[in-house]
């Protein structure tokens, strides 16, 4: 790896401003688990780090009146921990459980989950310029890419690693942005980009900017609310493909629904259709099925993954019989 | 016991299968152990001499070491799958601050070819790790790029570029085992015909194709060594299967180190799976730079080093064919397979004509080159992939001739052994309770299914192995042999086998290995350390005894054939009370000088009872038809290996093998990309490995057997096991939901799309 300055700001206002303008160059870490793996594999060759450490209070999870502010550098267990979270928020609580290993849960935060860069295999490796990586191919679309994404694909394949942004949007969460004209909060639903915005990156954040916290509505605490995900492998792996719901039910009346799709496509989706398709009807396996059969409508799979269809199929039917169970 | 040349009787077999023998005492050595011997020590469950030193990171391995003005060697690899070095320029890696030494390695290794992404191609040595690495970065190759092909299909394929050289083929014809190429062709023709004859007149045939995948060791520990001049003489920390090889290389005269004398140290090995056998090119080339920069070198690879250029388990296509007539028994068998062990030529046979009886076969393996990290042995080299394939095909043909699947392999076996393994295993899996009698069928996403497979190994050990005993005058005792423990627990064993004969416990004994400055050992292959080394410290341990008990003998005036070691002092052998206690070491006490020491070597085999040992595995898994996720619940094992020394231990083999042939059943898979040759999954993220979630419950049935193969009847146990795991699981995955995968591993993917595909069929 390459060695690099490291910069310890005391201020969210100090850390924007050395962060200057280069994606590049200057780089944010929190708990480092996804930055310094790519600094090692060479795909983050930045010459200054900026730890977002010594900032003060953005460890805090706060109860304020209008619902909780998580700050960025929660750590992952220590949010699935908090009894708050668990009751209230339950699918949060479960997207993070199946997040990683117990040791990067130990280490790695809600900013940098949201914020970490793709897993794709090509991304990844150094040897493939990808289009990601300013290049002019995407590998995945002629290689291997059984893993990748089966929405939004074309420009790049990749599958946005983070599980808890599903949850969060589900849950109606804004992601508090500190910039350098002050600060601003997003729906975090569009905090994530597709491709065809910028296909370098994953979010709107500019060099310049930080994600300080996110805000979940008190409205929003329910709990007819799931995430589930499948994966090959049950001690660590990452989802096949999950989904998140949200449900507001009146006995067995839907009244309000929220559905969102993650690990297939370049960016967590919320699916306004569905949420329709489930509002003002009655909780039942029939209407599960249907919604099911239209989610994957307009699926464009790649050469391997097509078995993905079916797999979100029973991940959103499942999902949606949890969250209804509860 | 006997020393005399004439013939004795001995008892060999197993539980109630026991049968005398005759067989002639090689001189020195003692009886083999005996059914109604007596044990505290042997054949004990007893817990790693050195489990907490591992548990708390006390011990070393060579990964650990530090010596005084160490420095870290790196190697540069190839981006390309194939390609010739056409020159290095270092002019800039030079003057990198802290480089120490740079080597290329068309100059040690004598080839400029490349033939696979992570070929080495030049090394550095560096005051530091990150300075070796910046370093071998800014070394410029210039390379002939030259096309490649990493997959079978793509070295196959008509008009492929030549893997490995323009004039050797990509396809490598089966050996011919000195026939011509007109009489080999005609041998394989005349096979293929007197098959088809065969297959002409059976009952029943049943056909498949199956395939497996490319499985990489891993071992925790990566492959590396730690270097060390001393003059013209070389000490080596080496993670290595074989001290002795390592020592071997480093001192031939055709080699390049050429070291006038070496001594090869490794105290704990962190695994090897048949992968760490001699120096190889990291440990030649970390040699030659502690030489050019006359300092010791650390040289370890990373985990990127270690998937791509450290070995690993081809993968195969094989056509099945399997002929049975009516009552199920096998008359004809065709298989014909190709695998690829990367560039070289062979290795990629799928083996599975040992264990059942087939009285004809037509077996043909071809090995395709292709532009992939070489191929190693890995434990039970060629069997997991014969037996996943065969296994299945069994099972098949069950189904084909109306029987149970068990009673087929019984029906089509004659091994002693395992014949009773089958119905003990079958009952504690709940054979017959529990098999899915309607696969597929029934309500829910979740289905059940249990499955069965054999396994055979040849592990019976033979010569190459010493043992020195030491005993001090204060009673300490030191059991020496220069061998390597690459997990299966040696340093426990040896203590046991020794302590059996002093009379002592195993807390007694102070045991040394991997030094080759002690007696020698052969490298840990075939699971044949036990069996080879175990009679060595036996009989050397039972001299030291005669030889302590002729000094009580001596001074009390009491009958040396009366007398022996137990519990720490010496007793009658008739258990008769003798008139005064004298405990071990006041025996040691009446040495003379400071120590006796004994040295003895393993001498050759016995006739025994069976120079094979078997096993018999039983799984019982969930699919979900709907996510395709197979989850193994419960696997059963029912394994012999001779004697057994060590319950735990020997246990742990089977219980690691288990966990091994589930993660190469359903998540391990090298992924190639065919666009630019490159490992994509060279991690521990995406090369999927069971974790402690994906690891059954496991019940293990150790059979001990008196096979009176050598004076300790031991066998060895490390590779067997995995032979059947993967064919148990397959089989159980096909009992669950009614179609079978035809690939391992078996994967979501595949169980969806084997569904789907049921589903069209209909
Ligand atoms: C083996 C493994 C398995 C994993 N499995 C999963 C999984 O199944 N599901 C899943 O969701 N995740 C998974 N992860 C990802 C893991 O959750 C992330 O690595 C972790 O959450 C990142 O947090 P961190 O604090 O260590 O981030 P860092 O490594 O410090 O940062 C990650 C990225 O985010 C940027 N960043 C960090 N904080 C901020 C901020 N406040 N504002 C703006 N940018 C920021 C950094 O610049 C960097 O680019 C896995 C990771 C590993 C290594």
């Amino acid at each position: 790896m390459k060695s690099f300055k490291m910069a310890m700001p005391k201020t969210l206002e100090g850390a924007v401003k050395v962060l200057g303008f280069d994606f590049e160059k200057r780089q944010l870490m929190a708990g480092g688990t996804d930055l310094l793996g790519c600094v090692k594999e060479h795909i983050a060759e930045p010459e200054v780090v900026v730890n977002l450490k010594g900032i003060p209070h953005l460890t805090d999870v706060v109860k304020t009146e209008t619902g909780v502010e998580i700050g960025a550098l929660v750590k992952l267990d220590d949010l699935a921990n908090n009894k708050e979270i668990q009751q209230r928020w339950p699918a949060l609580a479960q997207a993070i459980a199946q997040t990683a290993t117990p040791q990067i849960r130990n280490v790695g935060t809600v900013g940098g989950n949201l914020c970490q860069r793709p897993r794709c295999w090509y991304y990844r490796d150094e040897n493939y310029h990808c289009s990601k990586k300013g290049g002019s191919t995407c590998y995945a679309l002629e290689g291997e890419n059984e893993y990748h994404a089966i929405f939004e694909t074309g420009l790049c394949q990749i599958v946005h690693p983070s599980n808890m942004a599903g949850p969060l949007i589900a849950y109606d969460a804004l992601a508090e942005i500190q910039s350098p004209q002050g600060t601003r909060q997003v729906r975090l639903e569009k905090f994530f980009i597709s491709p065809d915005m910028n296909i370098e990156r994953e979010n709107i954040l500019k060099p310049n900017e930080i994600l300080s916290k996110i805000l979940i509505p008190n409205s929003s605490a329910n709990k007819n609310s799931c995430y589930y995900e499948t994966r090959e492998k049950q001690s660590f792996d990452w989802a096949l493909c999950g989904t998140s719901v949200s449900l507001k039910l009146n006995g067995k009346m839907i009244q309000e629904a929220r559905v969102v799709l993650n690990a297939i496509a370049p960016r967590p989706i919320r699916r306004l259709d569905l949420e329709a398709a489930l509002t003002g009807k009655k909780v039942s396996k029939r209407l599960f099925k249907k919604v099911a059969d239209m989610a994957v409508q307009g699926a464009t799979p790649l050469s391997k993954n097509s078995y993905k269809i079916e797999l979100l199929k029973v991940v959103i039917e499942r999902c949606l019989s949890e969250a209804t169970e509860a | 016991m006997s020393k005399n040349a004439d013939k004795v009787k001995i008892t060999v077999g197993f539980e109630d299968h026991l049968k005398e023998i005759s067989v002639k005492i090689n001189d020195n050595d003692v009886l083999p152990y005996q059914p109604t011997d007596s044990f505290d020590e042997v054949g004990q469950d007893r817990d790693r001499l050195d489990a907490i030193a591992k548990v708390t990171g006390a011990a070393r391995y060579t990964f650990d070491r530090k010596l005084d003005g160490m420095v870290y060697g790196r190697i540069l690899r190839s981006p390309h799958p194939h390609a010739k070095v056409l020159s290095i320029d270092s002019t800039v890696a030079k003057k990198m601050p802290g480089v120490k030494a740079i080597i290329e390695f068309h100059e040690v290794f004598r080839t400029r070819a490349v033939r696979y992404v992570g070929e080495g191609v030049a090394a550095v040595a560096a005051e530091t790790e990150a300075q070796a690495e910046a370093a071998i970065r800014a070394l410029k190759v210039d390379y002939e790029v030259l096309p490649f092909a990493v997959t079978k299909e793509d070295a196959m394929a008509e008009g492929a570029p030549a893997v490995a050289s323009p004039n050797s083929s990509n396809v490598i014809a089966p050996r011919a085992w000195g026939r011509s190429e007109k009489e080999q062709q005609a041998h394989l023709e005349d096979q293929k015909a007197e098959t088809d004859e065969a297959f002409a007149e059976v009952k029943h045939v049943v056909s498949g194709n199956f395939s497996t995948q490319v499985q990489v060791h891993n071992a925790l520990e990566t492959h590396g060594v730690v270097c060390h001049w001393q003059g013209e003489n070389l000490k080596i920390y080496a993670s290595t299967q074989g001290t002795f090889s390592c020592r071997g290389q480093a001192t031939s005269s055709r080699g390049p180190i050429k070291a006038r004398n070496a001594r090869v140290l490794s105290e704990y090995v962190g695994g090897g799976f048949g992968a760490k056998f001699g120096l190889r090119r990291e440990g030649v080339a970390a040699a030659i730079l502690a030489k050019k920069a006359k300092r010791p070198v650390h040289l370890m690879l990373n985990r990127r080093e270690e998937q791509t250029d450290a070995g690993n388990r081809p993968d195969s296509y094989q056509e099945l064919k399997l002929g049975l007539d009516s009552k199920g028994r096998i008359q004809v068998m065709r298989a014909h397979s190709w695998g690829t062990a990367g560039p070289g030529r062979s290795g990629a046979g799928a083996r599975n004509s040992i264990i059942y009886n087939i009285p004809k076969i037509d077996k043909v393996e071809y090995n395709v080159r292709t532009n992939c990290g070489e191929a190693r042995a890995m434990r039970a080299p060629g069997f997991p992939q014969g037996a996943f394939a065969l296994e299945s095909l069994l099972d098949m043909a069950a189904d084909e001739v109306g029987i149970d699947p068990v009673e087929l392999r019984k029906r089509n076996d004659s091994h002693p052994i395992r014949l009773a393994e089958y119905d003990m295993g079958a009952k504690m899996i709940g054979w017959r309770k529990n098999r899915n009698r309607n696969p597929g069928g029934g309500k829910g996403a979740i289905k059940r299914g249990l499955g069965c497979a054999s396994n055979e190994w040849f592990a019976a050990g033979g010569r190459g192995a010493a043992c020195l005993i030491r005993v001090n005058k204060n009673g300490h005792v030191e059991v020496r042999s220069g061998g390597q423990d690459i997990g299966t627990g040696l340093r426990t064993i040896m203590a046991q086998v020794a302590a059996e004969e002093l009379g002592l416990g195993i807390s007694d004994i102070e045991t040394f290995i991997g030094d080759t400055n002690d007696p020698r050992c052969p490298g840990s292959g075939g699971s044949t350390t036990t069996p080879s080394l175990m009679p060595a410290v036996r009989i050397a341990a039972h001299r030291m005894a005669q030889e302590l008990l002729t000094l009580v003998a001596e001074k009390l005036k009491w009958d040396i054939e009366k007398l022996t070691f137990k519990k720490g002092a010496v007793v009658r052998k008739d258990d008769k009370k003798l008139k005064k206690t004298v405990t071990f070491k006041q025996v040691c006490a009446l040495i003379e000088g400071e120590v006796l020491e004994i040295n003895e070597k393993r001498l050759a085999n016995y006739g025994g009872f069976s120079s094979t040992n078997s096993g018999v595995q039983f799984a019982d898994v969930e699919v979900d038809t709907q996510t395709g996720v197979v989850r193994v619940k419960r696997m059963v094992a029912v394994q012999d290996s001779g004697v057994i020394l060590n319950t735990k231990t020997a246990e742990s083999q089977v219980r690691g093998a288990i966990i091994q042939g589930v993660s190469y059943a359903l998540f391990e898979n090298r992924v190639m990309d065919r666009q630019k040759g490159h490992m994509l999954n060279a991690d521990l993220e995406n090369y999927k490995i069971a974790g402690a979630l994906e690891c059954p419950e496991i019940e293990v049935k150790l059979l001990n057997v008196f096979n009176g193969k050598n004076n300790t009847s031991s066998m060895g146990i490390g590779e067997p096991p995995i032979i059947a795991t993967a064919g148990a699981i397959a089989n159980a995955v096909a009992n669950a939901i009614g179609v079978r995968v035809m690939s391992i591993p078996i994967t979501p993917k595949k169980v969806l799309e084997a569904l789907k595909n049921k589903g069209k069929r209909k």
